[in-house]
Formats: structure tokens, C-alpha cells, sequence
């Protein structure tokens, strides 16, 4: 991998890499750390990974970071509960305050719901629901076979339904 | 929740199944047992409406956008190490972590402070300039040597505490907030900024 295709691949790839771990991790600075890890990785591993790979390689290699940083941060400093609620904020058209609030206390209850989903149903909630990937792209990058992607993933959103079960009724109670 | 309505399966099978029904993944029998049930199952309809709403929050969730400056550190990289190793060693050094050992160190640092601190209050290798000056209360008069005593003793004392906190709190700044806050964000900022560039000869 030359510096220019090393370059692309940073543009191409950068969000997605940011977007997983700021939703693994729940805070911008540790997402940010582990993105740049990531692509010093990627660097330094360069003879050894195929451009037409890459993605995948890059999403195996943040997930295992996120998994590292998440939990040399829940020893160490004991945060990670309190997540970031900017990171699962969705985008909302106008709508009423009431209304806007309501949704606002669910995305905060459902984003420490995810919080607390075990791996890998968490980075597969993440990598299908929240980033769109096709359950090709989350088999090659977690290294998994599809079925088992499928049943982590109905998994992970029944784990995460059955967390905001007792605070919804049509609306949050 | 109790229905007169008898199905096949229990409550826990149609549970398993409500977010393959949502993503239109079960069969078509599973399927058609599914939607009678709905019919007569309230809490299964409040289960299938909070899995969609699960699913469409998810999805909704704003992608968050890489932010430039990290983006010119990363591409950095490269542009540095093509010409010297040097960029990628600097790159390659992670802060100190905080071990348990590390957080010791300074408590017990401070720790010891204090006791020499309160070893020299007490005269164990005291001062050889002060006494044991005793000012008697019942008395209202003093000499003017026994009041020059008692300030020379307040001094020092004041000397040992005000000289104990110093070195307590350059232990604090070096060992904590040198080495665990200053130094990992300077070398962080060197690495990004500075660290990955080719050097100049």
C-alpha cells in the first residue's frame, strides 16, 4: 500500500472507523484515539493488507480496540456508564416539544441499553443498524459465519428491546 | 399478558420471533401464525412496536463525521515516515498507563512526607537554634528573650509545614500531573503534529 492509496483508504474509511467506535465507546476523545490507532495500525501493517480488503481489516481492528479501550476504561476510570447522548441522537424532523423530548428520553435510555449489550452483539447492533453495513461486510470484518451474524444480531436487538420493556408503553412510562 | 385466544406456541415463541417478523425473515406459516396472534395479543403488539421503534431509532442515530484535524494527523503518517523511521517510533509510544502500583506512588510519597514532617516537629533531629520555650499563661509579663524564642519556634514551624506542603505538592505535580495528564498530551501533540514529519537533515 502506497502513501496515496494509504491516504484514500484513510478518506474512504475514516467516518465509518469513527462512527463504530464513537458508538462502541460512547465518547468522542476515546473514539478519536482509538481512529487514529487504527490507521497508525494500518500503516505500520501495510505490505500485509490488500487494498480491496481494507474495510473489513480496518473494522476488525477498531472493534478489537474499542474492545480493549472499553474496558481498560471501566477499570480504570469508571465511566463509561455515563454515555456520551450525543452519539445517539438521531436526526428528527420538527416536531412538538412534548413529542421531541419523549423520543430525546428514549434515544438516551436506548443508547445505555446498547451501553450494556455484551460483544459481539453489540458492535453487529451497531455495525447493521446504525452503520448499514450488509451482513457480508459485518461476516468478513468480524469473521463470522452469516448465520451466526443473524443470530447475534436478533440477539442484541431483542437484549436491547427487552432492557426498555419496562419504560415503554406506546411512550415512554 | 392472558388472551382467551389458544395458539400453538407459547408467549416465548412468538417472542423469539418478533424481529425476524419485523425484518420479514420468517417463513410464510411462521408468519401467518404470527399475524393471527397479533390480532389477539395486546402485549405482543406493544413488544412489536418497541422493536420497531427500536430499529428505527437505531437507524435514525446521526452519523457522526471524523473531524479534519484528526484526519490531517492520520494522513501525517504517512507523509512522515516515507522519508525516516523516526515519525513512526515517536507515533508508536503510548502514554503511561495507571496502574495500581503507579496510583500508589505518590500516596505513599505524601504519606511519608508528612511523617518526616511530623518526626521533625516533634524534635526527633530537631533544631539547634530553638528551645523548649514554655510561655507561662499565668504570667503577664515576658522577657523580651523568652518572646524571641517563642517566634523563632513559630517560624520554624511554620518553615516545616509550609515546606512540607511545597514538596507535597511538587510530588502531586510531577508524579501525577506531569507524568499522567502533561506528558501524555504533549506527547500526543508531538507525535500528531510534529512527530510524524520527515526530519529536516
Amino acid at each position: 500500500m502506497t502513501p496515496t492509496e494509504f491516504n484514500i483508504a484513510v478518506r474512504d474509511h475514516r467516518d465509518r472507523v469513527f462512527g463504530f467506535a464513537i458508538h462502541f465507546l460512547g465518547n468522542r476523545a476515546d473514539a478519536e484515539d482509538v481512529t487514529q490507532d487504527v490507521f497508525v495500525r494500518l500503516w505500520r501493517k501495510r505490505s500485509a493488507v490488500d487494498a480491496t480488503t481494507v474495510q473489513p481489516w480496518l473494522l476488525r481492528v477498531a472493534r478489537n480496540a474499542c474492545v480493549d479501550r472499553y474496558r481498560h476504561l471501566r477499570v480504570h476510570r469508571n465511566v463509561v456508564s455515563e454515555t456520551d447522548v450525543e452519539t445517539v441522537v438521531s436526526t428528527s424532523e420538527s416536531v412538538s416539544p412534548d413529542r421531541w423530548t419523549e423520543q430525546r428520553l428514549f434515544e438516551e435510555r436506548l443508547a445505555a441499553a446498547l451501553d450494556e449489550l455484551q460483544e459481539p452483539h453489540k458492535s453487529i447492533v451497531i455495525l447493521r443498524e446504525m452503520q448499514g453495513l450488509r451482513y457480508e461486510e459485518i461476516c468478513q470484518a468480524l469473521d463470522l459465519p452469516m448465520s451466526t451474524v443473524k443470530v447475534y444480531l436478533h440477539r442484541g436487538r431483542r437484549a436491547l428491546r427487552q432492557k426498555l420493556t419496562g419504560v415503554y408503553d406506546g411512550h415512554l412510562v | 399478558m392472558a388472551t382467551s385466544f389458544e395458539h400453538p406456541h407459547d408467549a416465548a415463541w412468538f417472542d423469539l420471533r418478533i424481529e425476524s417478523y419485523i425484518d420479514g425473515e420468517l417463513p410464510e406459516a411462521e408468519r401467518a401464525l404470527f399475524a393471527e396472534r397479533l390480532l389477539h395479543d395486546a402485549e405482543l403488539r406493544r413488544q412489536v412496536a418497541l422493536a420497531e421503534r427500536v430499529s428505527l431509532s437505531l437507524a435514525a442515530v446521526e452519523r457522526p463525521l471524523c473531524s479534519e484535524e484528526m484526519v490531517a494527523r492520520v494522513e501525517a503518517i504517512s507523509q512522515g515516515v516515507s522519508g525516516s523511521g523516526s515519525g513512526m517510533r515517536i507515533l508508536s509510544q503510548r502514554s503511561p498507563r495507571v496502574t495500581p502500583l503507579r496510583l500508589l506512588r505518590w500516596p505513599v510519597g505524601i504519606a511519608a512526607c508528612a511523617a518526616l514532617s511530623l518526626m521533625v516537629i516533634r524534635g526527633i533531629g530537631g533544631f539547634p537554634e530553638t528551645t523548649d520555650t514554655v510561655l507561662d499563661p499565668a504570667s503577664e509579663t515576658y522577657t523580651q528573650a523568652e518572646i524571641d524564642a517563642a517566634l523563632v519556634e513559630a517560624k520554624f514551624a511554620l518553615a516545616v509545614v509550609s515546606d512540607a506542603g511545597r514538596h507535597a505538592g511538587t510530588t502531586v505535580r510531577e508524579a501525577v500531573i506531569q507524568r499522567h495528564l502533561v506528558r501524555p498530551v504533549n506527547t500526543k501533540l508531538e507525535n500528531t503534529v510534529f512527530g510524524a514529519r520527515a526530519p529536516t537533515n
